[in-house]
């Protein structure tokens, strides 16, 4: 623990913890929620639009469901939302940025003219306008904003390897002999690996919100799967007088998304740190 | 008859593209000419701007030459291309100036010795770990090395180490820039006398570049001085230094110790 | 009485692991008008040594003298305030000492306005009179340009002059050569012997390298692991060095061999920096290495103004 302290500080720590509890209600949400069939969305019309009580910690929303049950059910949503984001721009992205900075030339050039199409456009918008083309749905949402966020990591790639490519070690292997295969495994992806992993990390934040920011437009999930954005829309129409409807998910999502930033900067500093320490 | 030179260079013109609009630049290297006889070490001097790192770098392959021939054992170096040519570098081992930068700094000593190995196809077994055993041995590091980085190791260390992995594929040339530039003079006596024996003991030709005329004075069979991009002297060391034919080579001797000595 | 008077200097950083003792036993005077080299190895201290008597060393090190004192002050209280005033630095690389998006005129601008109340017209002409005094041969052209625009050479001569402009009389030179071509190094070493002829300055070098010391100092002191060794006029020290060191790295380099003979490489390496060392701190690697040399400290032997710390009798050589 003591370790875990030294190594992320205590922001970084706290911030991992947050992350794990969130993965741990995730995983464990038809347990540890209050009021599972509500959460899974079976309606409740009785008890509609409770503020937070006793029996109904986060109050419930217009169906009269346990917002707080609701919110852990959309956490498997949004939490794999963001995830799965982050993933497949990187599967896209990381190849597309590493052969355009090792081999440059014109594949560099066709590549990154490519990817200048994507950057192009304002990326939520292409977002809204991908997800209005798939249709609504958990798939469709993840692709249509991965689809704008894979040239920030084709960027970030090719920067990382252009660097790498001119390091004298890797020029060393090249005069030894060493095929490019080899090289690209062997040093170009570990070291570029390490600084798109904590771009990765921080990237989960603002990806869960782009995908809330989808469901908020109904282009997300459909109900009565439960999202956190798809909450804070429904909310709307009750905000400001029955605020914990749309306020609940609001200020999860801020936590999740700042429990990310802070992970993810406590990474980048810790790589810098553990780089020092071995100097 | 005499044995085909090590390395055969003819004429060779390097020149660095200018911009779109700007006027033919002056080459990097104005049609040098010399040849390294097998076994012999070939000392390139020569200060910042005189085209020394460009003619290493080309002879390297990692400039394109604008005119001339190459011809390193015989063969038409310039020529080769793609997977010949990654073959072909089997027969250099390289040596740079500061050793923390050209080991990786992540592998051990036995993963960066084994990497040109793996890359010439050899397989990993008991064979392979011996060649690097021997490699250490030869190389005055002791065994415990294998398991250690680069970072943890002095200047002199891993420079023995960068030897060592130039040497793993049994190249008959060594080029060397600067090996010793970047170390004490206690340290560099240790690796020149180690390069010496290396040289003795596996009949290596050496092409070593360097600004010290000292250093290159001391090992060296030939001796080649380069300025702004011509070859100012080519001749054996003795002649070069006892009779230079330059003013600038003359005033780069003199600089130092000749006139506090006897 | 010497312009810059060390006696038993030591200075000791702590650190996680123990302390590291950069600097454990230096002693040497530099009277006025004397260029001074101070030669070692790496690690000897000698840097650390040019940076205590600039007041520059790292956060939390400890300074401790016998007698530490610039011009008759004490340098351990003061060597902020002299620093600037009479003390002046040039170090290894120019480019790093000059801010790359500032014109030269604007750089020695600066430093001459902070030591002298001077309108703007003198002032310019005073840069340019510095320049000219380093030897540049435009000294306008120069001021218009940037740092990138100058040669490695021309740079070393800016700093130079801001060192100059600053009306420093001691001047730390340490590595001055070390990043330019020898021949340009040999133009910025007879450079400082013409200013400490016609200025009167003083200059301490910091160098590892004897050709530098042969080619411009007039004394010169040894460093090894942290310990001055020897010391005296250049000559004495090169043509009959005292200290089995100093005859050891005399004798490693390259034209000390005949052409093609293996070199008088030293054994062994240098003690790490952190630990205590008992007697003299050569004796592991030393040839003639006695009994008592591991023990004791060793005395101090020889004549007039050359002596070094051994315990071999004088003449055994």
């Amino acid at each position: 623990m003591k370790k875990l302290v030294q190594r992320l500080g205590w922001p970084g720590t706290i911030a991992l913890a947050v992350v794990v509890l969130f993965a741990a209600a995730a995983i464990l949400a038809p347990w540890i929620a209050p009021y599972p069939a509500q959460g899974a969305g079976a309606p409740n019309v009785a008890a509609k639009l409770q503020p937070p009580s006793a029996a109904y910690w986060l109050g419930t929303d217009h169906l009269g469901r346990d917002i707080l049950s609701r919110i852990l059910y959309a956490t498997r949503v949004s939490l794999t939302n963001g995830v799965l984001i982050v993933a497949f721009s990187l599967l896209i992205g990381l190849p597309v940025g590493l052969a355009a900075g090792y081999f440059g030339g014109w594949i560099d050039e066709a590549l990154m003219r490519g990817t200048d199409v994507f950057l192009a456009f304002p990326a939520l918008l292409l977002a809204v306008l991908m997800a209005a083309a798939l249709g609504p749905g958990f798939l469709n949402s993840i692709i249509a904003v991965a689809v704008t966020w894979w040239p920030w990591y084709a960027r970030l790639a090719r920067a990382e390897v252009l660097v790498l490519r001119g390091q004298p070690y890797v020029e060393a292997a090249r005069l030894a002999g060493v095929s490019h295969p080899r090289i690209i495994v062997r040093h170009i992806l570990p070291a570029t690996g390490r600084p798109l992993t904590v771009q990765a990390a921080l990237d989960v934040g603002p990806a869960l919100l782009t995908a809330a920011a989808l469901s908020f437009l109904g282009l997300g999930v459909l109900p009565p799967t439960a999202d956190w954005g798809q909450m804070v829309d429904a909310g709307r129409k009750f905000f400001p007088a029955r605020w914990w409807y749309s306020a609940m998910p609001g200020m999860t999502i801020f936590l999740v998304a700042l429990a990310f930033s802070v992970l993810g900067d406590a990474l980048r500093d810790r790589k810098g740190g553990a780089a020092r320490a071995s100097a | 008859m005499t044995p085909v030179p090590m390395l055969d260079v003819d004429r060779l013109v390097i020149r660095y593209r200018a911009g779109l609009f700007a006027a033919r630049p002056k080459p990097a290297v104005n049609g040098a000419s010399f040849r390294l006889e097998r076994g012999e070490t070939l000392g390139i001097v020569g200060e910042s701007g005189s085209g020394k790192t460009s003619l290493l770098r080309a002879i390297l392959r990692l400039l394109p030459v604008e005119s001339g021939a190459i011809r390193l054992d015989g063969q038409d170096w310039l020529a080769l291309k793609g997977d010949a040519l990654r073959k072909a570098r089997q027969k250099i081992g390289v040596v740079s100036q500061n050793p923390f930068l050209s080991l990786s700094p992540r592998l051990t000593i036995e993963e960066i010795l084994a990497e040109p190995m793996l890359a010439a196809g050899q397989q990993r077994g008991p064979a392979m770990r011996e060649k690097i055993a021997a490699l250490l041995s030869d190389c005055g590091l002791p065994a415990d090395f294998l398991t250690r980085r680069a970072r943890e190791l002095s200047g002199g260390q891993a420079q023995r180490v960068a030897i060592a992995r130039a040497l793993a594929l049994e190249p008959g040339l060594l080029i060397l820039d600067e090996p010793t530039s970047a170390l004490d003079v206690s340290v560099q006596a240790q690796i020149l006398n180690l390069l010496s024996d290396l040289k003795a003991s596996r009949g290596l030709s050496m092409l070593f570049v360097t600004h010290n005329l000292k250093v290159v004075a001391h090992i060296s069979d030939s001796l080649l001085v380069m300025r702004r991009g011509d070859v100012i002297e080519f001749g054996r060391t003795e002649d070069v230094i006892g009779a230079p034919a330059e003013a600038y080579t003359r005033e780069l001797l003199s600089f130092g110790r000749h006139d506090a000595f006897s | 009485m010497p312009l810059l008077d060390v006696r038993n200097l030591s200075v000791s950083i702590p650190t996680p692991d123990g302390d590291v003792h950069a600097v454990r036993s230096v002693s040497l005077q530099i009277e006025r008008g004397e260029i001074h080299g101070v030669i070692g190895e790496s690690g000897c201290g000698k840097t650390m040594t040019g940076m205590a008597t600039l007041g520059l060393v790292p956060k939390g090190a400890r300074i401790a003298a016998d007698r530490f004192h610039f011009d008759g002050e004490d340098l351990g209280a003061n060597a902020a305030r002299l620093r600037g005033r009479r003390i002046g630095l040039i170090s290894q690389d120019p480019a790093a000492a000059l801010n790359p998006v500032l014109s030269i005129a604007r750089q020695l601008d600066d430093v001459i306005r902070t030591h002298r109340d001077m309108p703007r017209q003198a002032r310019r002409a005073e840069a340019a009179s510095l320049l000219a005094a380093t030897g540049l041969p435009d000294p306008e052209r120069v001021l218009k340009s940037y740092p990138h625009q100058l040669s490695g050479g021309m740079q070393q001569r800016v700093v130079i002059a801001q060192a100059l402009a600053t009306g420093a009389d001691f001047l730390i030179a340490d590595e001055p050569t070390t990043a330019l071509d020898v021949s340009v190094g040999a133009q910025v070493l007879a450079l400082l012997r013409r200013l400490v002829t016609e200025r009167g300055l003083t200059v301490l070098m910091i160098t590892h390298d004897m050709d530098v010391i042969a080619e411009a100092c007039d004394r010169a002191t040894v460093l090894y692991a942290g310990r001055s060794v020897e010391t005296g006029p250049v000559g004495a020290v090169l043509r009959s060095p005292g200290h089995p060191y100093t005859r050891a790295l005399l004798s490693a380099l390259p034209d000390a061999a005949p052409h093609g003979a293996r070199l008088a490489a030293i054994d062994g390496s240098i003690p790490p920096p952190r630990s205590a060392i008992t007697g003299c701190a050569f004796a592991p690697r030393c040839p003639q290495a006695m009994a008592v040399c591991s023990a004791a400290v060793p005395p101090e032997r020889g004549r007039d103004t050359h002596r070094w710390l051994c315990h071999l009798p004088e003449d055994a050589a």
